[in-house]
Order: C-alpha cells, then sequence, then structure tokens
C-alpha cells in the first residue's frame, strides 16, 4: 500500500514523534492506525472504532500542552483510548446494545485479512483458523484481561507502560495478562 | 522468608509462565496481530481526515494565506479611503463657488403703501356706482322683518295655545 504508514514502526520514532507533537497532522497520521487497531480489536465494531479513534485525538488536541514526554506519544495516545473504551462500555447504551455488539464482533472476520502469504492453501487455511480461535478466545476475556492481552500482544507495549496506559500496577497487569494468556492457549493453542 | 519476598517469587514466577505461553503462542499470535494490522491500515485509509489547527506546519500555511489574503485588502482600503477622503476635498473647494453660503440681503418688493383714507374713498367709488333697477334697493322699506309683537298678535288670531 503506496503512502501509507506501516502500523509498524521502529521505537526510536516514539521519541522524534513525542519532539514533533506540533505538528499535529502526522501525529494522527503516524498513529492513527495503532488506535484504531487496539480500539477494534477491543470492542469490535468499526463504527464505534472509528468514532473513538477520532475522539481520541481530538482529546489528545486539546491536552497536547500537557503532554511533558513523561512517557512516550505512543504510551500517552494509548491511555486516553483505553479510558474511552472503558467509559463507552460502561455506558448505558453500551451495556443496552451489548448484544448487538457481540452480534457485531461474530460479524467481524479478522482472519480474512491476513495476508496470503503462506506456502501451500492448507498453511493458509490453518492460519486462518489459529487467527479465528485467537479472536474467539479473545471476546471470551474479561474487559481488564482483553485490555492488558491486546496491548502487550497488538500492540507490543511492555509490562510497565501498559501498566501506565491502564493506570494498573505491574502485577495486577501481570496477573490479567497471566490469565488471559491461559484462555487463550485453552482456545487456541491445541492448533498452533 | 518475608510475605514481600514471597510475593516476589509468585511473580517471577507468573513472568515465567507468561513467557512461557508467549513462546508457545507466538505463531497464533503473530497472525492474529498481522490480521488486525492489515484491517486497521486498510480502515484508516478510508477515514476522512481532518486538518489540526494548531499544527505547526499547518498553521504556518494558515498565516500565510492569512497575511497573502489581508494584505492586498488592507491596500485596498487605504485606497479607497484616499479616494473618498480626496473627492471630499474637491467638493468643499467647488460649493463655495457655485452657491455661496451668505447671500447679501436683497431689497425685496414691497407692496406700495396705501393711506387708508385714500382705500376708503377707493372703495365707495366703487360702490356708489349704478346697479342694476332690480338690484336697487328699495324704497321706503320698513322693517317689515317678523318682530315679537307681530308673532303674538298674529299666534293669538290663530288661537295658538302654547
Amino acid at each position: 500500500m503506496e503512502g501509507t504508514v506501516p502500523v509498524d514502526y521502529p521505537a526510536a520514532a516514539w521519541s522524534a514523534a513525542t519532539a514533533e507533537i506540533g505538528d499535529f497532522d502526522e501525529v494522527v497520521r503516524l498513529y492513527r492506525p495503532r488506535i484504531f487497531r487496539y480500539l477494534i480489536a477491543t470492542l469490535g465494531d468499526r463504527d464505534v472504532a472509528e468514532s473513538l479513534t477520532q475522539d481520541c485525538f481530538l482529546k489528545a488536541w486539546s491536552a497536547r500542552h500537557q503532554f511533558r514526554g513523561e512517557s512516550s506519544l505512543m504510551t500517552w495516545l494509548t491511555r486516553i483510548a483505553v479510558n474511552l473504551a472503558r467509559d463507552h462500555i460502561r455506558s448505558k447504551r453500551m451495556r443496552f446494545w451489548q448484544k448487538a455488539r457481540a452480534e457485531d464482533m461474530d460479524a467481524l472476520d479478522v482472519s480474512e485479512w491476513l495476508a496470503d502469504e503462506r506456502s501451500t492453501p492448507e498453511r493458509s487455511l490453518l492460519a486462518r483458523e489459529q487467527v479465528n480461535r485467537v479472536w474467539t478466545a479473545v471476546r471470551g476475556l474479561s474487559p481488564h484481561q482483553k485490555t492488558v492481552f491486546l496491548l502487550r500482544f497488538v500492540e507490543e507495549l511492555e509490562l510497565p507502560q501498559i501498566a501506565e496506559a491502564t493506570g494498573m500496577n505491574e502485577n495486577t497487569v501481570k496477573s490479567h495478562l497471566y490469565r488471559a494468556l491461559r484462555a487463550v492457549r485453552e482456545k487456541a493453542g491445541n492448533a498452533a | 522468608m518475608s510475605m514481600q519476598n514471597q510475593n516476589r517469587d509468585h511473580g517471577d514466577r507468573k513472568l515465567e509462565s507468561i513467557e512461557q505461553m508467549e513462546r508457545e503462542l507466538a505463531e497464533p499470535l503473530g497472525y492474529f496481530r498481522a490480521a488486525l494490522t492489515a484491517m486497521a491500515e486498510h480502515e484508516t485509509e478510508r477515514m476522512p481526515s481532518r486538518r489540526w489547527a494548531g499544527s505547526t506546519a499547518h498553521a504556518a500555511g494558515v498565516r500565510r494565506r492569512l497575511v497573502m489574503g489581508l494584505v492586498p485588502a488592507l491596500l485596498l482600503l487605504l485606497l479607497t479611503a484616499g479616494l473618498v477622503l480626496a473627492n471630499k476635498n474637491d467638493k468643499h473647494a467647488v460649493v463655495p463657488a457655485q452657491n455661496p453660503v451668505a447671500v447679501e440681503n436683497e431689497p425685496v418688493a414691497t407692496p406700495k403703501q396705501v393711506s387708508d383714507s385714500a382705500l376708503f374713498t377707493e372703495i365707495d367709488e366703487d360702490l356708489s356706482e349704478n346697479v342694476p333697477q332690480s338690484m336697487a334697493p328699495l324704497e321706503g322699506a320698513t322693517a317689515s322683518t317678523t318682530t315679537h309683537e307681530n308673532t303674538k298678535a298674529v299666534e293669538e288670531t290663530n288661537g295658538v295655545e302654547k
């Protein structure tokens, strides 16, 4: 995809982006795919994830003068996104539409986005099946477990960064991650 | 062993277990992440991108465009103001010549002074002119108009009661 920013970019770019928070267009261009990825994996709803991604950058824009660079820009943005997702899940409207959301998550087929790079069709099929198993396992996690799991294995944050982004202490993060991994291994590990 | 050490050991063991499970699940987790990443890239590409007014580059561009737009507007305003003032001054210079403000009092033609006696004489002359016979005053005319006494007498004759 020409002209797009890869979602994975070197950590060194973080500090550069931190210095460049003044150029907010660039911040959005760099981090929007990552924030959206976290939100859609958490909520399983494209429209809500898109809306909350916009909200996330709007909040960051409003509070940009408070950003002192004590954490990486990604951690700071992730904290905003985590809070937005949590508030959304807690909202009455969200509880009311919980069932509909679950159906949306069912409808969202993540595995179809897996690039067909496997050597044989059988391996491609197996890879997609593994993605589906993980996705099913993730949907069954508690909100805290899901948040920690996604931040660790999708956003690839370190435990201290996860603690900072979620406001939990590191031991709590470890506990949630441990339980989440056990649950995922139970459902997805057999096929791995 | 103190409680703090026990907690640390417990945490370390948990971390080891986490690392072990991560290794076991490396492949499916890698696929899961790759799929989500591809989806996120695709979806964010089609999202409408807005301009953030505070961005340095954007703000500089806005300022530049603002200055580029304002300077000609200001110049035009000054030019217009100058022209209006010049026009006003020209008018002030011409107006006194065409319409003098202070006009000397010219003698107003007043009607000819006629004395009262002459006027009456003139009226008398006009009135004394001959008039047609029919319009001549009645000769020997008396106060034939109805008087109170006459009316009373007539009423009594006619037997009118009040």
